[in-house]
């Protein structure tokens, strides 16, 4: 079976098989349309946000040794905003990140979105964890949340706060989901001056922005579709 | 120029590719081959599509269009290789 390459934006590659995970409404995000979405979000949010590839996050928790690979700093933990202001780092949180079979192809089940509030001055920095469907993906993020702050070298009293997000009404749009949540944030952090955010504030912007009904999610999925088909026409 | 500025991408080096089990596989290409080539020879031999294999040198993503010569991989060099993850539910 032909399954072309299509794109290369910016290293996030989509094959025709990626494509058609967008264009039917129900099939499960994979990796490759997370990582096209938050490489476009990164263009548009560049000044204070940062989007994580979820396999760089997963070559972090599986294959990364603080002792081994301590220099190679692949999350970049050590570079900071320079003029002193919170940089925020967004991590696309798979359950594979702590699975057993993580080993095979197409492992995991589940996505959601970790947020760090990166400050200059380590022990301000705070990490918020949105689940759509809330205590799924609770043990993934607290273990990346957890190797962060060991990498960091800082030791929060509260190593994770759980935000209430709106719940899926289904069992396939999870991805959807954390792309949204991911957008909502970033426009907000992006719109203003502000450096310091609090758990209910950021809970408002999500319930805000993200609506629950699969008329939104399947807008979402059309929406990418046409982005990618018209970066294509654009590369050509 | 000299003679070895001149041959220099002609001569081949070995690649080391590692998968997330920890397991090696070698390529030998030339210095100016596409890594295009890597992904698609690599995925033939574990029997699996190229689109489900995420390459990455030091934590970073490789882009198929690049070279070692691009990535200043030199013999031995490793790079890793990712597998596709998914979620729903």
């Amino acid at each position: 079976m032909s399954n072309p390459l299509l794109l290369n934006y910016h290293d996030a590659v989509l094959y025709q098989s990626d494509l058609n995970i967008l264009e039917s409404p129900r099939v499960w995000l994979n990796d490759a349309c997370m990582n096209f979405v938050l490489t476009r979000l990164g263009k548009e949010f560049a000044s204070r946000c940062r989007f994580v590839d979820p396999s760089v996050l997963s070559f972090f928790m599986h294959q990364w040794d603080e002792e081994e690979d301590g220099d190679e700093d692949v999350l970049g933990l050590k570079r900071p905003q320079d003029d002193g202001s919170t940089l925020f780092l967004f991590l696309p949180i798979n359950d594979n990140y702590v699975s057993q079979n993580w080993t095979n192809p197409g492992g995991g089940t589940h996505w959601s979105l970790l947020l760090l509030a990166m400050e200059k001055k380590k022990d301000g920095s705070q990490f918020w964890h949105f689940d759509s469907s809330a205590g799924s993906n609770q043990r993934a993020a607290l273990a990346v949340a957890q190797k962060i702050q060991r990498v960091m070298n800082h030791h929060p009293k509260h190593p994770m706060e759980e935000c209430t997000a709106p719940q899926q009404q289904n069992g396939y749009d999870c991805g959807l989901h954390t792309l949204a949540t991911a957008r909502a944030l970033a426009m907000a952090f992006s719109s203003g001056e502000e450096n310091k955010f609090r758990k209910d504030t950021l809970e408002d912007i999500v319930r805000q922005t993200v609506a629950t009904s699969p008329s939104f999610f399947s807008k979402m999925r059309q929406a990418m579709v046409q982005d990618i088909q018209s970066l294509i026409q654009e590369d050509s | 120029m000299s003679d070895e500025a001149k041959t220099e991408g002609a001569e081949p080096i070995t690649i080391r590719v590692r998968d997330q089990t920890g397991e090696e596989t070698f390529f030998k290409i030339k210095k100016s081959t596409k890594m295009q080539k890597v992904f698609d020879t690599y995925a033939q031999r574990k029997g699996v599509q190229a689109s489900s294999l995420r390459f990455l040198l030091d934590g970073e993503r490789i882009e198929p269009n690049q070279t070692p010569k691009m990535l200043e991989l030199d013999d031995q060099d490793q790079i890793d290789c990712m597998l596709e993850q998914t979620g729903g539910c």
